[in-house]
């Protein structure tokens, strides 16, 4: 018996080290190994899992492709403004995603707000960072008659449609009414004469103009529905990793893999930045500073009550839908704190290289956004949502290189992203 | 033998190995349970969540809770729920004997107990379907998570409150 103790005693160390060597040679699986309810979460913010577009129910001609075709041409026509020279598109370029890189808008004046991407924007209820509009084709309406964006007014724009668009109209919404004996401008605007002239209008001519006014919209809208994102790198690696292929390995770097799990775990960007846009759509107070030089901004406060009121809302007369249609609007949040200061989560496809950030523009770039959830700053009104993260800077980087990987083209012939020919 | 060895009792050695053969076992086998269950980092959110889905399992879809004064049963149906889509529940109320209620004033509310937050629409209770059942409409969840949904009923003066959790 001693004999075996001894030599077991002996060769013990030998068997210690062997152990030791086989738990280090066991290390841990692969940097992207994901588990069951991480591979979920992945899945809910894949391309492939964005739903086709359902109807709009407001819009009775969102899908049509002549009033899609009819709708990008008065997007790039400057002569809906009150100088001639200011279109969507001056605001909305098509090579910035349908933004235009500034902190505020600049039309015949400047805007209070940063111009929004309109990429991806159909599939939200809610239009602008406060939600005041509720379709696309009712938001459209807004920057056409704001004094500070196109400035001008719908019997104006009425005209237009008379001398330049009346076969691509009337092929679309039917004929047009006679427009002759109506005043060149008029409309519900700030501008005194056009208001003016507006008032003096019957009832029935001021109907027939603002269905006309409706209709641009509605076209509007049927062309917008089209800019949707492309694939992206992330995509293709969520691809990868559903599909269980070891080459998914490739397609990320380390810090890329490490970024996306913060981004779906510890610093909480998958609570508003989720489903396949990375956005909820819905309204948050993250804390971001009150812009310098520009009056209280009470975001969805104020949106709420604007969407409800609205003269083209999914409820009034203009809209297409049944009342049973328009479940958003009869179930919206009208108040409570929680929608003080609250504002839209954009899209963060293609967020990179989309700045400055935030609804007034209040940081340059990626790397401010990124310290402010880090930091977590009380709100200037109302309750941030945000929590500090502690996260450290190189946790900071990893997360900025996987919010680089959301880039993507539009997913989109290249006719439909410039002004064709009239 | 070295006498080195002799001075330190045997069982003493044979006990420090078979300790170092078990951290090496428990080292891998470790290591391969908290990464098939965990992929990312533990943090307190997440093992929270875990208990969660302990009590979440109580008031799964198609399951019943009873009121917080035990006056009423409530069993609540769901369409299919999908983060960030407009669904209905249909709700089934009885009182503590199994009878139906009929026609009470229901209201809605709810939220998400770790963020804080409430229900991100207002539904409502806009129909009474007969046999106890009510059709609640505006129903919504933006975000994955722990939520919970409570029912305020009041049937002829007698009130109570029902809550359900629900793991997103």
């Amino acid at each position: 018996m001693k004999r075996y103790l001894s030599k077991l005693i002996s060769v013990s160390p030998l068997l210690l080290v062997a152990v030791m060597v086989l738990a280090s040679a066991c290390t841990p699986p692969p940097h992207d190994v994901w588990s069951d309810s991480d591979t979920d979460l992945l899945r809910g913010l894949w391309i492939g899992s964005l739903e086709p577009l359902a109807p709009n129910p407001s819009n009775q001609y969102a899908d049509d492709p002549r009033a899609a075709a009819l709708g990008k041409a008065l997007f790039f026509d400057t002569r809906f403004s009150s100088t001639g020279d200011v279109a969507c598109a001056t605001c909305h370029l098509p090579e910035r995603m349908f933004q235009d890189g500034t902190a505020l808008g600049h039309g015949v004046g400047i805007t209070n707000r940063r111009t929004m991407t309109v990429v991806g924007a159909a599939y939200s209820p809610w239009l602008f960072w406060d939600g005041r509009k509720d379709s696309l084709w009712s938001q459209a309406l807004g920057p056409w008659e704001s004094p500070v964006e196109h400035g001008g007014n719908r019997t104006q724009y009425a005209h237009i449609i008379a001398e330049h668009y009346r076969t691509e109209y009337e092929s679309v919404f039917g004929p047009l009414p006679d427009l002759t004996s109506l005043p060149a401008e008029a409309g519900p605007v700030e501008e005194v004469q056009a208001a003016a002239a507006w008032a003096e209008m019957s009832q029935a001519d001021q109907d027939a103009v603002t269905e006309i006014y409706v209709n641009m919209g509605k076209a509007v809208e049927a062309y917008e529905r089209l800019l949707l994102p492309g694939a992206s790198r992330f995509d293709a690696y969520v691809e990868a990793v559903l599909q269980g292929e070891p080459a998914a390995e490739t397609l990320f770097t380390p810090d890329e893999v490490a970024g996306l799990r913060l981004f779906i775990g510890e610093a909480n960007c998958i609570r508003c930045h989720n489903g396949p846009l990375l956005t909820d759509n819905d309204f948050h107070n993250t804390g971001v500073p009150a812009a310098a030089d520009l009056s209280d901004d009470m975001g969805r406060t104020q949106g709420a009550q604007q969407v409800v009121n609205d003269e083209f809302n999914c409820l009034s007369q203009w809209s297409d839908a049944a009342p049973d249609d328009c479940d958003e609007l009869a179930y919206m949040l009208l108040e409570g704190e929680a929608l003080m200061r609250a504002f839209k989560p954009p899209s963060l496809r293609n967020v990179d290289g989309r700045g400055p950030f935030m609804h007034a523009g209040q940081f340059e770039s990626l790397e401010e956004v990124l310290e402010h959830y880090n930091r977590a700053p009380s709100a200037p009104a109302g309750h941030s949502e945000l929590e500090p993260l502690n996260l450290t800077p190189l946790q900071l980087e990893q997360l900025l290189a996987f919010l680089k990987t959301l880039t993507s083209p539009i997913n989109l012939e290249a006719v439909w992203l410039s002004s064709g020919s009239e | 033998m070295p006498t080195f060895f002799n001075r330190i009792s045997t069982r003493l050695i044979i006990a420090t190995f078979l300790l170092s053969l078990m951290f090496g076992v428990v080292t891998i086998v470790g290591h391969e349970i908290l990464f098939a269950t965990q992929g990312s980092m533990m943090t307190i959110n997440q093992s929270l969540s875990i208990l969660h889905v302990l009590v979440a399992l109580a008031g799964a879809v198609g399951i019943s809770q009873t009121s917080e004064q035990n006056r009423f049963r409530v069993f609540y149906q769901a369409e299919a729920i999908q983060i960030n889509s407009m669904h209905e529940w249909t709700i089934h109320v009885e009182d503590a004997n199994g009878q139906i209620i009929e026609n009470a004033q229901i209201t809605v509310d709810g939220g998400m107990p770790q963020h804080g937050h409430g229900l991100p629409t207002a539904p409502q209770v806009t129909e009474y379907l007969g046999d106890g059942n009510y059709r609640v409409e505006g129903m919504k969840f933006q975000m994955p998570g722990w939520w919970i949904v409570s029912f305020h009923i009041n049937a002829d003066g007698v009130e109570d409150v029902v809550t359900f959790n629900l793991n997103l």
